[in-house]
């Protein structure tokens, strides 16, 4: 029954015409990236390595498909938050705002399930746009670049890691990036229990990304017990993945802090929906 | 009185001109384990015709770079050298190496008319002897203002040599055989079997808007970023290239840079 249910949800999905922004948004984007890099990415490699470049000199191809991948990746997974909570902040309240949550809750399904299969839906989502994003960063980019030795700037310095280990580390990375954006589609399915019209959620959702971000970013030695524990600490930990060693420590805590997330807003979206009205 | 006076000036005179006149002393000529005395320029003369058998190189190579703020693995790869200047490493890795090409030492050596030389005495470089070379330019407009050179007398084997350019500042490279006592016979070039590079790297700086990541704070580990450099704590630079060399003046480099030119 739940499994119907997904299936359902995410048929829904597919049929509203602004789940496929978040594909036109990101294939456009990245073919501008693509373009930009194509035609100017010398200069930007130069502006990076121009210090290092006054002793020592870099042989071989820099600017190859992982670096652009990598560049793709670390530019887009910031906007993609906005992308999943367009589609999966409409989940519930959508449905309260057309009426149609008490046509579906006359089926035999519980209203934990049905909810439940709405989070399903929103992982499905969250993993297809990621995928789509994926296929854009790791196959087109070093179809047209080719492929090499990844260079990666850090907070730590310039790592550079043989192609040998960047695929592995990619998918892995998509796993960690996985975790952050769903914390986001559940947050945002979470806030659309408590609405009636999709613009509350879709926007609560960005502004706590927001503000939580902005505590994160934010020097302050009042924050500093807060920031670990905030889910945009941890949005961008698949970077790590590219540290060498890989802080797997931090990793795991970012994925234990994140599938927390999870759990909590599960848990607060399932309380409200069974004590939402949907009478009147 | 007035002599009283003007006496530790006079010593310091004294004192200046004793160690200004020490070097061009020494520059005649330095005395060999033989009993020989070697001058200057039969040093550098050994050390043209040493040069100029090195034409056509090819070796596998495999390096070792330890840069501050870069981390890097070890590679390997196939270097082509062709006389007079032309130098490729080709690896499917990225590598780093020094600006200069590891034999463009060879090819400056070949040109004698372009310096003026002077021996400055003798010096232990590890465990071997080796006699101080300076080389000066004669023109005014090259980069380079010094070269010293630290010359194993028997073989003529560069042990150790220091460059220093306006452009790229000094670069200390030093010069490791596996046979550390007798030198190839034959035509062949006495080539090193590796080289070490070291290069002033503390002003290097890597863009701050493209490393500063908003996610990720410093609060687990209590420690900041700065505070974790990637190795090479004392600022410098160092590239070591091991050579196995595969040709020598045999035409590979040549015939490698010609499918390069080709392709």
């Amino acid at each position: 029954m739940w499994w119907t249910a997904l299936r359902n949800e995410s048929v829904k999905i597919l049929a509203k015409p602004r789940s496929y922004l978040g594909f036109v948004a990101i294939t456009l984007l990245v073919a501008v990236i693509l373009l930009a890099l194509a035609l100017d990415g010398r200069s930007y490699i130069e502006f990076v390595t121009s210090s290092l470049q006054q002793s020592l000199t870099v042989e071989g191809q820099m600017l190859n498909g992982y670096l652009v991948g990598f560049i793709i990746l670390q530019m887009l997974v910031v906007h993609l938050p906005l992308l999943v909570a367009l589609v999966t902040g409409d989940l519930v309240s959508g449905e309260a705002a057309m009426g149609t949550l008490r046509n579906l809750l006359t089926r035999p399904l519980s209203r934990r399930g049905l909810l439940l299969s709405k989070y399903g839906a929103a992982a499905v989502y969250t993993l297809v746009l990621l995928f789509w994003l994926g296929l854009m960063a790791v196959l087109v980019s070093p179809w047209i670049f080719g492929v090499g030795d990844l260079a990666v700037l850090s907070n730590e310095g310039l790592q550079i890691l043989p192609a040998s280990e960047v695929m592995p580390r990619f998918f892995q990375a998509f796993g960690v990036a996985f975790a952050a954006l769903y914390t986001v589609a559940c947050l945002s399915v979470t806030f659309s229990c408590f609405a009636d019209n999709s613009i509350g959620p879709i926007v609560g959702t960005m502004a706590t990304i927001m503000v939580f971000t902005l505590v994160g970013t934010l020097d302050v030695a009042l924050f500093d017990h807060i920031r670990p524990f905030l889910f945009t600490t941890h949005m961008a930990a698949w970077r790590s993945l590219f540290l060498d060693p890989i802080p797997w420590g931090d990793i795991l805590f970012s994925m234990l802090l994140l599938a927390a997330h999870w759990v909590v807003l599960i848990g607060v979206g399932l309380w409200t929906f069974d004590r939402k009205d949907i009478l009147t | 009185m007035l002599g009283f006076r003007l006496l530790p000036r006079f010593g310091a005179l004294l004192w200046g001109f004793l160690h200004c006149i020490a070097p061009v002393q020494a520059q005649r000529s330095v005395p060999e384990p033989s009993g020989k005395s070697l001058t200057a320029d039969a040093l550098v003369e050994r050390l043209v015709q040493r040069s100029s058998l090195i034409q056509d190189l090819s070796a596998e190579v495999h390096v070792l770079a330890d840069v501050p703020r870069v981390k890097i693995k070890p590679l390997s790869g196939t270097m082509h050298y062709l006389a007079p200047d032309r130098f490729h490493l080709k690896s499917t890795r990225l590598a780093l190496l020094p600006r200069q090409n590891p034999m463009e030492l060879f090819e400056f050596l070949r040109q004698p008319q372009k310096y003026r030389s002077m021996l400055m005495g003798n010096e232990a470089v590890g465990r071997q002897s080796a006699v101080l070379l300076s080389l000066l330019p004669t023109g005014m407009d090259q980069d380079w203002q010094l070269i010293r050179l630290w010359v194993q007398p028997q073989s003529a084997r560069i042990l150790q040599a220091e460059i220093t350019r306006r452009s790229l500042g000094t670069v200390q490279m030093q010069y490791f055989y596996k046979n550390a006592l007798s030198p190839s016979p034959g035509p062949v070039p006495d080539l090193p079997d590796s080289l070490l590079f070291e290069m002033d790297a503390s002003s290097l700086k890597l863009p701050k808007a493209l490393t500063a990541d908003l996610h990720r704070g410093s609060v687990r580990d209590g420690l900041s970023p700065a505070q974790r450099p990637l190795r090479a704590p004392d600022g410098k630079a160092r590239v070591a290239m091991g050579f196995r060399w595969i040709s020598q003046n045999q035409g590979a480099a040549a015939r490698f840079f010609k499918t390069q030119k080709a392709g």
